[in-house]
């Protein structure tokens, strides 16, 4: 899964996956601004088969939170 | 190209491969949005959308909620993007909050007033750009708000919150319709495909002050893109089919025509269905042809005797029925109704037939033919290939007008000479000043006329209104003989040149009305209405291009004496001779031109 989720980054913000690691976030990744961030959150939430709720959007800010979040939902990590 | 991962970051990353190395083919084109929420997530839809319909499309999106400010000032974000396309897409939830939200305390006047401020707000808006812009305008209408304001009662209420909505939308059609150049982009309907419920996203509302879901999202990415295609390149003029798993289910050499599958039951209650929507294609104006690899016979048994057949033999304009190559039989339909390949779309049930037209006719719209009966009637508006913006009257008398034109050609066949023929046609020309009743129509023909196409220009309305303005003379032609009436077919403008000089900028004629000496009772109505002017010469333009080899020697057929050495440009004293109308055609009421003319 680790590698879906950078990849998801990489293919939202435009930037090659090997730039992307855990700590990747708003403000590491250029690109990765507001719009990109709800548009990484709906591809996410194709993805994985999941819905984030509003408050939970705020949290996704690097792909190690991401990661977290998805696991809470059940996703499988690693 | 095929549709991307129905996701952002498939679109994304698709939309920058396209801006990164366009393919080479695209025609640009500058979009601009003004809505009253979030739009710029569309930005990869519509860039995606627009590419896999031949279009490279650079959107702007104007800031949040600034329809007016962008709109009325000239010296706008907006008008500095010199926009070719300008979308305008509001909520009604965002125009009229009370109404939607409180819509019990509204009595019926005070909806008319709610609806006249949205009309009156739209009028200044459609106004403002055709006052500081040449764009074209594509009005979003509105669709239901989510929440039904009355509940279970509101469906009986008088007036109902659905029919309020219905009226805004009615408006604004209704301005598109009095205004040249505006459309209405159906979001209406588009939602309605969706349903309500998984159109609406409240989550990216509240989030993003964007109210569409991701599957909305790419519905109106396509929807614009289709709109764009639509404005951008001529629809396809005539669908060419296949019979056997195209018209009906089965193989008629094997089954036999009691054996194919058309009528009661599945599938063949399907394959009726796409045969009404052939139908209702020809309503349109849009021709049909038939290429099929089959025995003519037996073919035409089932035509005359099968009870569930809904197309009729003299539904098709042209036929093609034998054991050969359907590229050639395609060459042969655009032959026989004087269109070009390039107006032809293919339907066929076979990939091989399909993928061999896509490499021997690259120019044909072939449309991708679903395995599934369920899905071919959707698949044929999908391809969106004969998607215009707005139906003439003339659309819908073209059909029969090929009709009549078969008619013609038996008249044809009986006349001694080419003079006896024209005389029998007793063909009427009426010419006109083009005014806002015409500028729609004249604006299609102009878009679409490739053939009798002396300079092949595609002006818009607001173009042809600015030349209008500036002392040039615009006529549009209509024509009709003892076989039916054309409608509007023929289109004239001219500038004036230096040294009494007229400079022709256009002059076009439709297909359908060649062959009659038609464009020579236009020319003659020209050169009466630029002498009238005191006009003393037509300096006339011939802009060769891979299409309009008809009209390659109508200026030496008429009088003009060539100016270079190469054809291109051409004059016409204006003497005596050069304002009669050719013999066989009656030129109606010339006077009116001057009378009513600018």
């Amino acid at each position: 899964m680790a590698d879906r989720v950078r990849g998801l980054v990489a293919r939202v913000v435009g930037a090659p996956i090997e730039t992307i690691d855990d700590e990747s976030g708003p403000d590491t990744v250029p690109g990765w601004d507001s719009f990109s961030h709800i548009d990484l959150a709906l591809s996410l939430e194709v993805e994985f088969g999941v819905s984030f709720a509003p408050e939970e959007l705020m949290d996704l800010v690097s792909v190690r939170l991401i990661k977290l979040v998805l696991q809470e939902k059940g996703v499988t990590v690693e | 190209m095929n549709a991307p991962e129905a996701t952002p970051a498939g679109y994304r990353e698709a939309a920058r491969g396209i801006r990164a190395d366009p393919p080479r083919d695209l025609k640009a084109l500058r979009l601009a949005v003004l809505s009253t929420f979030t739009a710029s997530p569309l930005e990869p839809y519509v860039v995606v959308e627009s590419a896999r319909r031949g279009l490279l499309v650079e959107p702007w999106f104007g800031p949040y909620d600034q329809l007016e400010p962008q709109a009325l000032d000239g010296g706008s974000a907006l008008y500095a993007t010199a926009p070719d396309v300008i979308v305008i897409a509001a909520r009604l939830e965002d125009l009229l909050p009370d109404l939607c939200w409180r819509f019990a305390s509204f009595g019926p006047e005070a909806i008319d007033d709610e609806l006249a401020r949205v009309a009156a707000r739209y009028e200044s808006l459609v106004t403002a750009v055709r006052r500081h812009s040449a764009a074209t305008v594509l009005l979003a209408n509105f669709t239901e708000p989510a929440q039904a304001p009355l509940g279970l009662a509101g469906a009986l209420h008088e007036p109902s919150p659905a029919g309020v909505v219905e009226r805004a939308n009615s408006a604004l059609a209704a301005l598109a319709r009095r205004t040249a150049g505006v459309y209405v982009l159906d979001l209406a309907r588009a939602a309605l495909e969706l349903g309500l419920d998984r159109w609406n996203d409240p989550k990216l509302a509240y989030v993003a002050r964007l109210p569409w879901s991701l599957a909305a999202q790419i519905e109106v990415g396509r929807r614009v893109a289709r709109h764009l295609r639509a404005l951008t390149f001529p629809a396809c003029k005539c669908l060419v089919v296949d019979l056997d798993g195209t018209l009906w289910g089965g193989v008629l050499g094997e089954d036999g025509p009691e054996g194919i599958a058309l009528g009661h039951e599945y599938p063949g209650l399907a394959y009726g269905d796409f045969q009404r929507a052939l139908a209702g294609l020809r309503a349109r104006g849009i021709l049909l042809a038939v290429a099929s690899k089959n025995d003519g016979a037996i073919v035409r048994e089932v035509f005359d005797t099968h009870p569930d057949m809904v197309l009729r033999w003299e539904d098709f304009a042209a036929v093609q029925i034998h054991w050969e190559d359907k590229a050639a039989s395609l060459r042969a339909i655009a032959r026989a109704l004087g269109i070009g390949t390039d107006a032809l779309a293919f339907y066929d049930d076979s990939p091989v037939e399909r993928d061999w037209i896509r490499g021997q006719l690259p120019e044909v719209s072939v449309i991708d033919v679903p395995e599934s009966p369920l899905e071919r009637v959707s698949a044929l508006a999908d391809s969106g290939v004969f998607d215009q913006l707005r139906l003439s009257d003339d659309d819908r008398r073209r059909a029969d007008a090929y009709r009549e034109d078969e008619d013609r050609e038996r008249l044809r066949a009986l006349a001694i000479t080419p003079e006896d023929f024209w005389r029998g046609l007793g063909t009427t020309v009426r010419v006109g000043p083009l005014d806002a009743d015409t500028l729609p129509r004249v604006t299609q023909l102009m878009a679409k006329t490739n053939q009798f196409n002396v300079t092949t220009r595609r002006h818009t309305a607001a173009e042809i209104e600015a030349m209008l303005a500036a002392g040039g003379v615009g006529l549009w032609l209509r024509a009709r003989d003892r076989y039916g009436d054309y409608g509007l077919v023929g289109v004239a403008l001219a500038l004036p040149d230096t040294g009494g000089s007229w400079r022709i900028d256009s002059f076009l004629l439709s297909c359908r009305a060649l062959g009659r000496q038609v464009e020579g009772a236009l020319l003659a109505a020209l050169a009466r209405e630029v002498a009238g002017r005191g006009g003393g010469a037509l300096i006339g333009e011939f802009v060769a291009t891979a299409r309009n080899q008809p009209a390659a020697r109508f200026f030496a057929e008429h009088r003009f004496a060539p100016l270079d050495g190469d054809g291109r440009l051409w004059r016409l004293p204006l003497d005596a001779a050069s304002l009669e109308p050719p013999p066989f055609v009656t030129l109606e009421s010339p006077h009116e031109v001057s009378a009513g003319g600018r």
